[in-house]
């Protein structure tokens, strides 16, 4: 693969990576793991032909980085099970009294598990095959559909209930 | 798309069975201004989703990451350090081998010397024959010390000799016993009777 070719097809995944990072680290932290992860797939470069989906490699490079770094630094606020809170989203509380929709839903979706945030921001915001998510979370695809519909039945349930209690709270 | 269908594609959608393309419709739908009001958790919900999409990379990052890739050439395999890993494990391992078939093949040239001394063979085997002939003449003392023990044998009968003696001793005493008792037992007879009783 050409210098450009590289630039052209794989480059622009770089913002997904970066999305993804951020689940998991700080600003920085995920700045840096894009990076790595790119210039880890540049290195690889003459091997990316045999892979079905590069955006699912770069993903899978990148959310092992992330796992790393959390094992490494004993990263603030997180753990393998639950990451609670990313730092750019705000607590639940903050959230409410801040009546935002988006800080609200970043919020409810920052409080789930960790597998189930990951597959609900690989579909939902990335709009990845629920094959090249199973690849990147190495589960089966009828356990990603499961992860998913748990997910995506919690994110309703909180965002009604809160929207009912603003609602009535004017 | 009207109510209904959103409803029939939420409901898979809930159950994690729509596809993408239905996945979009219905985005479209609820985040467009015409979208039904019961829909409003699901339509604040995709309206996150979306503005989550637009969070990129900052500028200054991706120059660098571009930067990078200009500069970061791949170096031939055997110059990485996977290379330099097996490459040092083999020598090692043959460096070894080289040293034991060494020691082993290696013989002196022009002297014919034990391995680990200083002595010739010729040297040590006439230590070895002085050694047998010491051992000998051990021996031959040895046989000579051992004759006076013979005598010893000799007491060994005198005890058996006298532990016959003790037998017969023991006897005598139990047949004067018996004779005692006898004369006794006469005794009492010649008490009860009008004759004398004379034994001989």
């Amino acid at each position: 693969m050409t210098q450009q070719a590289f630039i052209d097809e794989v480059l622009p995944h770089q913002d997904k990576v970066y999305r993804l990072a951020r689940n998991y680290l700080s600003n920085a932290d995920s700045e840096d793991v894009a990076q790595e992860v790119m210039i880890r797939l540049w290195q690889k470069r003459a091997e990316l032909s045999g892979y079905r989906s590069v955006p699912a490699l770069a993903m899978v490079i990148a959310r092992n980085l992330c796992l790393d770094r959390i094992k490494a630094k004993g990263y603030q606020n997180s753990s393998l099970n639950g990451i609670s809170e990313p730092a750019h989203h705000q607590t639940p509380a903050s959230a409410l009294e801040a009546k935002d929709d988006t800080a609200l839903a970043l919020s409810i979706i920052s409080q789930l598990p960790e597998q189930q945030r990951i597959i609900v921001h690989l579909r939902d915001v990335e709009e990845m095959e629920y094959e090249e998510i199973a690849a990147v979370v190495k589960m089966n695809v009828n356990t990603v559909r499961v992860n998913l519909s748990r997910a995506r039945k919690t994110i309703r349930e909180t965002m009604i209930k809160n929207y009912n209690y603003e609602y009535h709270g004017n | 798309m009207n109510t209904t269908e959103i409803k029939i594609l939420l409901e898979k959608y809930y159950e994690g069975r729509t596809n993408l393309e239905e996945e979009c419709q219905m985005k479209a739908y609820l985040l467009s201004p015409k979208a039904d009001p019961q829909f409003a958790a699901e339509a604040r919900m995709f309206g996150h989703l979306a503005k989550a999409k637009q969070e990129t990379l900052p500028t200054a990052v991706k120059e660098k990451i571009l930067h990078r890739l200009q500069h970061t050439t791949v170096l031939p395999y055997y110059r990485t350090r996977q290379f330099w890993y097996y490459a040092t494990g083999i020598a090692a391992t043959l460096l070894i081998l080289f040293t034991i078939a060494i020691s082993f093949y290696q013989q002196p040239a022009g002297k014919d010397s034990l391995a680990g001394t200083n002595y010739t063979r010729a040297e040590a085997q006439a230590a070895v024959l002085q050694t047998q002939q010491a051992l000998a003449y051990v021996g031959t003392k040895f046989t000579q010390g051992t004759k006076p023990l013979k005598e010893l044998d000799k007491l060994q009968n005198t005890q058996v000799r006298m532990q016959k003696l003790g037998k017969l001793h023991r006897n005598v005493k139990t047949i004067n016993h018996n004779m005692d008792k006898a004369s006794e037992s006469l005794k009492e007879v010649e008490k009860l009777s009008k004759f004398k009783i004379v034994v001989n």
